[in-house]
């Protein structure tokens, strides 16, 4: 399997004080990796290094094999991003939301016409086209992220604790497309608090805490290291948080 | 919780705020053309108020104007919206806060009626005649008037519905349309006193009604005072950076027209995100065509050549400096930054969409003044060079901003 993200040692933050100690994981085509940890373990730092809005002190993060200070643009045009708070332009209705996304993207207009349709009537959204963001309610507007992230149909999604505010129903439809795009050759990298959706959907998980890994692997590899055979992903995950495999 | 005191401490907070801003506005070199051309200003009104023909009924318009600045009220509370959550079990004990706030709202829009009226003297002086009433009694009973609008317009804010609040507002504004023109006409005493009473009758009615039957509604207290805040910053925004700030939206549909003219490429992005934002976000096409059609107006109506260049000029540079704000309109989007887009191509299109606006308020202010009958070739030739110099300058200023700030957007 191609790798689509390569994180080698990366050691960063935002003062001289780094958040993040020696970080390295991979996430490969046609796969899910779970980003789990407790508030202010590193999970939206991590994901800052990674979009190359922050630059690691140390080490290196490649994506198709390029790093974002090589071209930064070629680098972002292969992945999108689902925030963990909406960020919506305000004076722009969904439908155009969509359209820009499209063209910064460089997704053709015919294809972008046929992809938005699609992905409005799934998350019913049909009927608000041409509201502006206002008008939203909050589990409307992570909508319109995601529908923007999975418009692109890019090689790599990162998405940020993407089920605040959903609806079970848009929550289902989200991980519905996540798991499409994933067997079509995508990768994700999902940072969450769900932990039943994470042990369900993710193929791997990297387990942070205080800026380090602590543990990363699939379910049963993770229940080896932890030295927990029966153990659910619940329990490793709050000894973990206790710092016992730190 | 003395809620006084928490009025004290936004009041002081707003002051520092306030202060600070002001500090960067009077060093800035903008101050010193608004004082220029208020100077110039009150040298054709001196010249205007001479030519007054004897039919002009002099009283109606100033009471036209007059019931403009006293029936518009503006209520700030320095609420914030976490106080919906926080403050809203406690407005039993919110009394105090309120009152403060009253009193801050009243005496400043007293303080401007102070001033409005001291800019209409000499034009009231111009038609005083044997009945007139003395210029300083009208002044007084003009803020007394504001008083009693901001007294009245408090209490309506309490109201259910916003359609209740607009019928409050036409009768504030037919009462003090009415007494104003009978102060300024020099109608009898009786009269006044009569107009007077009525006056306070209905702002004791009025307070009593609320204090009985509503409560304060915060949320709408909360959308004023974002709006306020909002304005308050859009104008320091003219001088210096201010973090954005919640707007309000207008849908505008040409804005949506004019994009649909725009290539489906990454090039694109900017130009749509520019023009939106320019026509709804609500603080620049306002500003851009008040200043375009007074722009106009003024350049029209004044006599010399030389000031007729200068008015254009300064017109121009007004309108680029307005204008400026909007390359950041969207710098708090990180979404933006992830586009696979180069960061020149904003700066690029970004003065195209500026310069274009400033060319079409050029071609109009000169067709202006050639229709005004000055044709020489020296206006034209110097026109031309001052806006090419201010093309320079929105162009520096533009690029300039991509060192200081991140990504340049």
């Amino acid at each position: 399997m191609e790798k689509i993200l390569e994180v080698r040692e990366v050691t960063g933050g935002y003062t001289s004080r780094p958040v993040l100690h020696n970080l390295s994981f991979d996430v490969y085509a046609g796969e899910m990796v779970g980003l789990i940890g407790l508030n202010g373990a590193g999970k939206s730092t991590t994901i800052k290094h990674v979009l190359g809005l922050m630059e690691p002190m140390s080490g290196s993060i490649k994506i198709k094999g390029m790093r974002c200070s090589e071209s930064p643009e070629a680098y972002r045009s292969h992945f999108t991003y689902i925030p963990e708070t909406p960020q919506l332009y305000e004076e722009l209705t969904l439908w155009e939301h969509l359209e820009v996304t499209a063209m910064a993207y460089r997704v053709d207009e015919k294809t972008f016409k046929r992809r938005a349709e699609k992905l409005l009537k799934e998350f019913r959204m049909e009927k608000m086209k041409h509201w502006f963001p206002n008008e939203f309610s909050k589990g409307m507007r992570q909508k319109v992220m995601i529908l923007c992230a999975l418009l692109v149909e890019p090689d790599l999604y990162i998405v940020d604790e993407p089920f605040v505010g959903l609806d079970p129903l848009a929550i289902q439809s989200f991980l519905n497309w996540m798991v499409q795009f994933k067997e079509q050759g995508a990768g994700v990298l999902m940072s969450t608090h769900i932990l039943a959706a994470a042990e369900q959907y993710c193929d791997r998980l990297i387990v942070l805490h205080e800026g380090k890994i602590v543990l990363q692997g699939t379910l049963p590899e993770l229940r080896k290291q932890a030295e927990m055979p029966q153990a659910s992903l619940n329990d490793i995950y709050l000894k973990a948080a206790e710092g016992a495999f730190s | 919780m003395d809620s006084r005191k928490l009025w004290n401490a936004r009041f002081q907070a707003f002051l520092q705020l306030f202060l600070q801003y002001m500090r960067l506005i009077l060093n800035s070199g903008l101050l010193f053309s608004l004082l220029f051309a208020v100077v110039i200003g009150s040298y054709y009104y001196s010249l205007l108020l001479k030519q007054i023909p004897d039919g002009l009924p002099v009283s109606l318009l100033i009471a036209i104007v007059m019931t403009y600045a006293l029936a518009k009220v503006n209520v700030r509370t320095f609420l914030k919206k976490a106080d919906l959550v926080y403050l809203l079990p406690a407005e039993e004990r919110m009394k105090s806060y309120f009152a403060a706030a009253l009193i801050y709202n009243a005496s400043l829009q007293m303080a401007a009626t102070l001033l409005i009226a001291i800019v209409f003297a000499p034009l009231y002086a111009v038609q005083m005649d044997e009945h007139s009433h003395p210029y300083a009694m009208i002044v007084v009973l003009l803020m007394l008037i504001k008083l009693w609008n901001v007294i009245v317009h408090w209490q309506a804010l309490k109201l259910n519905s916003s359609r209740l609040v607009m019928r409050e507002t036409i009768l504030r504004v037919f009462a003090t349309f009415v007494s104003v023109y009978l102060l300024l006409i020099g109608a009898d005493a009786q009269y006044l006193l009569i107009v007077g009473g009525i006056l306070l009758a209905f702002l004791l009615y009025a307070a009593r009604k609320a204090s009985r039957e509503h409560l304060i509604k915060w949320e709408r207290l909360l959308d004023h005072e974002q709006q306020l805040a909002a304005r308050f910053y859009k104008f320091v925004n003219a001088f210096v950076d201010v973090p954005a700030l919640t707007q309000r939206v207008k849908p505008r549909k040409w804005s949506k027209g004019l994009a649909s003219f725009l290539r489906h490429h990454p090039a694109s992005v900017p130009y749509i995100l520019y023009i939106h934002a320019f026509f709804r976000s609500g603080q620049y096409f306002g500003i851009y065509v008040r200043l375009a059609v007074i722009g106009a107006i003024v350049l029209a109506v004044l006599p010399f050549q030389s000031g007729k260049l200068f008015g254009a000029v300064l017109f121009i540079y007004l309108t680029a400096v307005q204008l400026l704000p909007l390359q950041h309109h969207f710098s708090a989007r990180e979404m933006l930054k992830l586009y696979p887009i180069d960061r020149q191509t904003y700066v690029q299109r970004f003065q195209h969409v500026i310069l274009t606006l400033l060319i079409a308020e050029s071609i109009l202010f000169f067709a202006v003044i050639l229709a005004a009958g000055d044709s020489s070739a020296w206006t034209a030739g110097s026109f031309l060079i001052v806006n090419f110099a201010i093309f320079l300058y929105v162009k520096k200023a533009s690029n300039k901003k991509v060192g200081t700030t991140s990504n340049g957007l």
